[in-house]
């Protein structure tokens, strides 16, 4: 090339940079799009799996039913339904909260976790045992600036005290399960966050010392009526 | 849904890969032409010192000058005092019996020192070196093939940080290493838009012709190269003439030095508008703009980080808090699961990758011996913060026009 026109537009040299720019920045989205597709697959794994863990629980009732407290003398499923709340709050970052997979599996999961919200209760009633139930309704729609902390709460409370089982629901999901235990507790017009410890319901933002207090107070309560 | 970072990556991503496969398809282009053309003669060149208050390096940098692989009877070297108020004249003064010419003059600034010293010369090129810097010794000779071709008036060297030491150093080292790339790349395009002060060497014809050195301005080293290319002459590079230069090596001084260089590359590209046009080629439809381009989106970027970094500390604080602080066993599990290549994140590899492609070219071109590994990992993360304060703070210096200064001259 002559250096005087080293200086001259070369249409076909800007145009060939823009193909080879699109073809690799294209690759390059097409290979980050199906490995996230990939993990889109994983919604049906998380489906099947809380298909069995809702069989399991059904099954648990039954032997309830059948032979009360010996088969239940374990914590059953918690740490199970822990990981999948996880799960399902990653898949709703990933895919959006308006997924409809997305919503759907939080639906079965509400349900899920209504099942063995009872299933504890009947533990609790019939083999005397001393579990604390936490029902906590949140809402991710930018409506609620303390639900993230009063997430984190509980999480730490989950950690910290064995016989605590946190059950979280999403305030905006509705189905006739939901929609009875929020009529039942749940005052008109009440918004997010929600705390239902042992059927008594909070409303507002409750930090661990609060928690601990009303924890204390059942657990004071119950060994004075099993003692 | 895309999030404005989302975008934000990919339009950095892809303005990023376009300007780095233009740059690498024209080194490829001109693969066989990366060497020095032929010496056929020796012209006369007069090489200038401005020097003020340099006492402590400017025997090393002469040195460096009367060890040159030139033809002592062909090389003129001239020192200009510009009014130091330290040792430098009497330093200065003790080379005289080695044939270096001494000057002193009152305080004026570093172009009006230079153009004392044009009307002094009488040779067919010449050049300056800072006080600051040290040329190797066969630079000169691999630089004054190029003034064969008639329209060539200026030469720019391949310029590397002198001994860097520390974090800043070492960011800048990696700087000057990218800076041989691209001003190799912008020769063969025919947009090199700076000439750097130490050591370019030009045809004095230019000057006689179109003017001295703007005396008022902050960067003569660009409106000098801009207004080269305004004539449509030529600037070529030498890519294996390397000059040593004493970078900052702490933080205030670094801060001057890039407010002087952005402020003034701002200056003189307003002044010099008329480049932005097809007429002008590469540097008027590509070059010029894509600097803005590169700045505005360096810029947006280093806002947004920041924007979502205070966002995100400030929600983990109040988290964290609500807890006491208590968080080490709460959000770290280690589960595939939650592990995604997305397309950010291969977009983000492809970039790593270029990069570490053009410095490995860089590191090659610039026959850079030592391992640049340490530097490499802090410039990915440290430079472009930099950067991006250093362009906010020269676009506020000019919005508000605050005074920057040279030596002890206020411009």
């Amino acid at each position: 090339m002559d250096k005087t026109d080293r200086k001259k537009i070369r249409i076909t040299k800007y145009l060939l940079v823009l193909f080879l720019t699109i073809i690799i920045f294209s690759a390059g989205i097409a290979v980050g799009s199906y490995t996230t597709n990939r993990k889109f697959n994983q919604v049906d794994l998380l489906e099947q799996e809380l298909r069995t863990q809702t069989l399991a629980i059904e099954t648990q009732f039954l032997i309830l039913a059948e032979n009360p407290c010996e088969a239940i003398n374990y914590t059953p499923f918690t740490e199970e339904l822990f990981t999948i709340s996880e799960k399902l709050g990653y898949m709703e970052d990933l895919l959006g909260k308006k997924d409809v997979n997305v919503l759907r599996l939080k639906e079965y999961y509400s349900l899920l976790q209504i099942r063995h919200w009872l299933l504890m209760k009947k533990a609790n009633s019939q083999c005397g045992q001393n579990n604390i139930l936490i029902l906590y309704f949140y809402s991710n729609l930018g409506d609620c600036s303390k639900c993230e902390e009063q997430g984190y709460v509980l999480t730490r409370i989950h950690k910290d005290y064995e016989n605590v089982k946190v059950y979280a629901f999403d305030i905006n999901i509705h189905n006739p399960a939901t929609d009875t235990i929020q009529s039942t507790y749940i005052a008109r017009n009440k918004t997010a966050p929600i705390l239902i410890i042992n059927e008594k319901t909070y409303y507002g933002f409750k930090d661990k010392a609060e928690i601990e207090e009303i924890l204390a107070d059942i657990q004071r309560e119950w060994f004075k009526s099993n003692n | 849904m895309l999030t404005f970072g989302d975008v934000l990556v990919y339009a950095v991503s892809f303005f990023g890969l376009y300007t780095a496969i233009f740059f690498l398809l024209t080194l490829y282009e001109n693969r066989y032409q990366l060497g020095n053309p032929k010496l056929k003669r020796f012209p006369t060149v007069s090489i200038i010192v401005p020097a003020y208050n340099e006492e402590k390096t400017i025997a090393k940098t002469l040195e460096s000058l009367l060890a040159l692989d030139y033809p002592k009877d062909k090389l003129k070297i001239l020192v200009i005092d510009d009014g130091s108020k330290d040792k430098t004249f009497k330093v200065a003064k003790k080379y005289e019996a080695r044939g270096v010419m001494v000057y002193t003059k009152k305080n004026g600034g570093k172009g009006s020192a230079l153009n004392f010293a044009l009307k002094k010369i009488d040779t067919e090129l010449f050049g300056a070196l800072d006080a600051d810097s040290f040329v190797d010794k066969d630079a000169l000779k691999r630089m004054v093939g190029y003034f064969e071709n008639k329209k060539v008036m200026a030469v720019t060297p391949s310029m590397k940080v002198y001994s860097p030491k520390g974090i800043l150093q070492s960011i800048q080292k990696i700087e000057y290493l990218f800076g041989i790339l691209l001003r190799k790349t912008f020769a063969f395009m025919g947009c090199i838009h700076v000439t750097p002060g130490p050591f370019t060497i030009f045809r004095k014809y230019f000057f006689d012709k179109y003017g001295g050195y703007d005396e008022h301005n902050l960067t003569e080293d660009i409106e000098i190269a801009l207004r080269i290319q305004s004539h449509d002459y030529i600037i070529e590079n030498s890519v294996d003439a390397f000059v040593y230069t004493v970078s900052p090596k702490k933080f205030n001084p670094l801060l001057k030095q890039r407010l002087r260089w952005y402020r003034g590359f701002m200056d003189n590209v307003f002044n010099y508008k008329h480049l932005f046009s097809l007429k002008h080629g590469n540097l008027g439809a590509f070059m010029l703009p894509a600097a803005f381009i590169s700045v505005f989106l360096i810029l947006l970027s280093g806002f947004y980080f920041i924007f979502t970094f205070i966002k995100n500390s400030v929600k983990f604080y109040l988290n964290a808090q609500a807890v006491n602080f208590d968080i080490f066993d709460l959000n770290f599990k280690i589960d595939l699961f939650f592990f995604n290549l997305g397309p950010i994140a291969i977009i983000s590899i492809v970039g790593i990758v270029g990069g570490i492609t053009m410095i490995l070219l860089a590191k090659h071109l610039s026959k850079e011996k030592e391992s640049i590994k340490y530097s490499y990992v802090i410039y990915v993360f440290i430079y472009w913060v930099l950067y991006a304060y250093w362009w906010l703070l020269a676009i506020y210096y000019k919005t508000f026009n605050k005074k920057l200064v040279w030596g002890s001259k206020s411009l």
